[in-house]
């Protein structure tokens, strides 16, 4: 009996941890696919005879700790963090905001507002309502 | 062609070429607007749509001052067109007066590298408004040999948003941490622009200095010894040529 509850509690463990890995993933790819490839065609297509930084040797999505969130609405949320590559090294939280890998959206958290991946590149997007609120991400930049 | 000349026309062109290619990127903070990367990187800014908007007066007010500034000094235009010098020089001091330099000061609180950007940026902005206003001054006692001299100090802060942009590009080449770079690319330009520009002016002004037109248009052939130091003081004497 005990090693029969022993291994159900392992292997809920198990899962869980796979699909939170899983989902982590998902939100790396969604990050990229959504925010990452159309900032870089952006800023290659941009004059580096500017006073905007130059764009960083690499970005990297990290997904930030406390797991997955509901939004007021009941939507599933994970809160990332977008690392630069430049010279001296990797400059944590140069881009903070969260992703709903159910819906493939992305937001990104811009001082006290969110706006949408689209919105953040100069397009048009969705309006944010409650997404990644104020109360649950916080900026480090 | 004197090797003055050269180096002047090489100047015009680089500046030239720098402004078309600053004013080609600068659409984007028109099409762009708040969701400007240049925009990202002020996150926390209070009023950032206001920002927007004088980063936008900013734009165009340069996008005129540049290629005037820089084309004004020219005596073949003042030999050619006295009147297109003046009335041009006339739009330029009221758009670097009322619209370039303010709103500089304005950005330059927001400005990266801090303090001492924002006083880099300051320093520029002050030489340029003080330099146009006893320009200005100058040109309305009719001296022009200090008008000549003020409008240098303008003209070569001006060139900094080329120079500054140009050593921002070799810095990022190389590596150079982007603060450092950005300070280095700023305070440099500004201070050797100064020193250029009062080293140039100052043979053809000392001479004549105190000296106004009213006074040299009887003195059109300068003294023999003042002859050389004087030359870029000819076209402004023949400007005021009545048979002109």
């Amino acid at each position: 009996m005990k090693v029969s509850s022993l291994l159900l509690s392992l292997s809920i463990l198990l899962v869980s941890g796979t699909t939170y890995a899983g989902m982590e993933s998902d939100v790396s790819q969604l990050v990229k696919k959504a925010l990452l490839k159309p900032l870089a065609q952006h800023e290659n297509q941009r004059s580096r005879f500017s006073r905007v930084a130059m764009p960083p040797a690499a970005r990297q999505v990290r997904v930030l700790e406390g797991g997955p969130k509901k939004d007021p609405q009941g939507r599933t949320f994970i809160r990332f963090a977008v690392d630069e590559k430049r010279f001296k090294g990797w400059s944590q939280n140069a881009i903070v905001g969260c992703a709903y890998p159910d819906e493939g959206a992305v937001f990104i958290q811009r001082g006290e507002t969110v706006q949408s991946a689209a919105q953040y590149l100069g397009e048009e997007g969705p309006a944010t309502t409650t997404e990644c609120t104020a109360a649950t991400v916080s900026s480090n930049r | 062609m004197r090797s003055r000349q050269v180096g002047f026309l090489l100047f015009v062109v680089a500046m030239l070429a720098g402004w078309w290619v600053i004013t080609a990127g600068s659409l984007s903070y028109f099409e762009e607007g708040l969701s400007h990367p240049f925009l990202h990187e002020k996150e926390g800014l209070a009023h950032e749509e206001l920002y927007l908007v004088v980063l936008q007066a900013h734009v165009v007010s340069a996008v005129w001052s540049l290629p005037a500034c820089v084309l004004l000094p020219s005596r073949r235009l003042l030999r050619a067109m006295p009147r297109v010098h003046r009335w041009v020089g006339r739009i330029t001091a009221f758009v670097v007066l009322c619209g370039l330099v303010p709103s500089g000061a304005w950005l330059s609180f927001s400005a990266k590298g801090g303090a001492l950007g924002t006083l880099g940026f300051l320093l520029s902005g002050g030489i340029v408004a003080f330099a146009m206003v006893r320009g200005v001054r100058a040109a309305i006692t009719r001296d022009f040999v200090a008008h000549r001299r003020w409008m240098l100090h303008v003209g070569a802060q001006l060139s900094v948003a080329v120079s500054s942009r140009a050593l921002l590009i070799a810095f990022a080449a190389f590596g150079v941490d982007e603060i450092v770079a950005y300070l280095v690319a700023l305070w440099v330009p500004v201070v050797a622009s100064a020193v250029l520009a009062e080293w140039i002016a100052a043979p053809a002004s000392t001479p004549l200095r105190g000296v106004s037109c009213k006074d040299t248009e009887q003195v059109q052939a300068p003294a023999s010894s003042e002859r050389k130091d004087n030359e870029s003081f000819k076209p402004l004497a023949v400007s005021l040529d009545p048979a002109r």
